[in-house]
């Protein structure tokens, strides 16, 4: 009898578990994805899809050669610098120039963070930022979504 | 102990004498490629670390003094290294250390970090190739290799090297550092790869000269026109743990 009861009380705590993650999930669809205001100039390639698919292959290259071989590229005028502080110091930022956290103060990973969103979408995980810094440093020329359409 | 010290000299007087006829039959052969072959390009062109060149350090323990700790703080700020929740964990690149001679009782004061050994262990017996000796002396460890098994950390004689207990959250954009690898002084490699024809010096040495103390000098042990090279000609110096053999790039006077 008394495990006729325990059975009954655990599969009613399943039920309630399930419904409270279901709702949960809901709440933070995988579904929504966010595009970060980028700022700056367009710095590397003209490509959006090239940079989209490819954007690894770039910085997997150079990370050897920089680690390695001591090759560095200058960060503000030279074309083929695929640095990560340098993709950072543009991407990571919002619509005002202001820095975006990787993650929030709960220790949450944060959607709107420009590399996070999409990987997220994707279901990528990277560890790129357990050692690089996730947040810009450098000044960047903000160029706003207004003068954009007038030109 | 005599042994050693001829040793030392025996070496480094074949070194010298070798360095100083390649240079001199250069200069009578061929006397413009050898201008050449010194003037680098820029470096943010992407050229690589040279073997021509050797990063090094020569510390005077004499000037050091027992009680100041401005070169260890320098290098926590520089590469923003906090202390742990266990003491014991904190990550160190850099340390003061104490040592007493057996016999007459004197004790030195002197700044510990990576030796940036010609032949170190700690490359010897990594099993991924994260351990690594670039062309231009420096040793550093590159951390998409390194799995954290600390094997490094066992074979250096000198307990240069930190295993990362803790996930870093601020970390300079210039010095990436993670949980689960292994990190060392790397002699300030973003200064140096600023400019290779005349580098800033380390954090260590600039707040040494700053303290006023100047008992660090830094510099390319094989420019014969460097400080470091002027000073380790003048001076007597040693190695520590010489008996084995590294050919370490920092060394230091007065022990």
């Amino acid at each position: 009898m008394s495990k006729l009861i325990k059975l009954f009380l655990f599969s009613t705590l399943l039920a309630l578990a399930s419904s409270v993650s279901t709702e949960s999930a809901k709440e933070t669809s995988l579904g929504k994805l966010t595009y970060p205001a980028v700022q700056g100039k367009r710095c590397v390639i003209n490509d959006t899809m090239e940079m989209r698919k490819n954007h690894m292959n770039y910085i997997t290259h150079q990370r050897a050669e920089t680690t390695r071989l001591g090759k560095r590229w200058n960060k503000k005028t030279h074309k083929n610098n695929f640095s990560i502080e340098k993709c950072i110091n543009c991407h990571a930022r919002d619509e005002k120039g202001k820095p975006v956290k990787l993650k929030l103060g709960s220790g949450k990973l944060n959607a709107e963070h420009f590399c996070q969103s999409c990987h997220n979408y994707t279901a990528v995980t990277i560890d790129c930022f357990s050692c690089h810094s996730a947040t810009p440093t450098g000044k960047v020329k903000i160029i706003s979504k207004s003068k954009k359409k007038s030109k | 102990m005599s042994e050693l010290n001829e040793n030392q000299q025996t070496t480094t007087n074949r070194r010298t004498f070798l360095k100083a006829g390649v240079a001199t039959a250069s200069m009578g052969l061929i006397p413009g490629v050898n201008l050449i072959g010194l003037s680098q390009a820029a470096i943010t062109d992407g050229s690589a670390a040279s073997d021509k060149q050797r990063w090094g350090m020569l510390i005077d323990t004499n000037k050091c003094e027992s009680g100041c700790t401005a070169c260890v703080d320098a290098c926590n700020k520089e590469f923003n290294i906090k202390p742990s929740k266990k003491p014991s964990q904190t990550v160190q690149f850099i340390r003061k250390v104490t040592v007493r001679h057996k016999l007459t009782k004197v004790e030195t004061s002197l700044p510990l970090m990576c030796q940036h050994c010609e032949n170190p262990p700690c490359v010897d017996v990594c099993p991924t190739g994260a351990s690594m000796k670039r062309a231009d002396g420096i040793v550093k460890v590159d951390m998409h290799r390194c799995i954290g098994c600390r094997y490094c950390m066992m074979a250096c004689p000198y307990k240069a090297r930190s295993f990362i207990h803790e996930e870093v959250t601020e970390q300079m954009a210039y010095a990436p550092r993670g949980k689960g690898s292994v990190d060392s002084c790397n002699l300030c490699v973003h200064r140096i790869d600023e400019n290779r024809e005349n580098p800033r010096n380390p954090a260590c040495v600039d707040a040494c000269n700053s303290k006023g103390h100047k008992a660090m000098i830094f510099g390319d042990i094989n420019d014969l026109k460097s400080n470091l090279n002027k000073a380790l000609k003048k001076h007597q110096s040693r190695e520590l743990r010489s008996e084995l053999g590294l050919n370490t790039g920092v060394r230091y006077r007065g022990i």
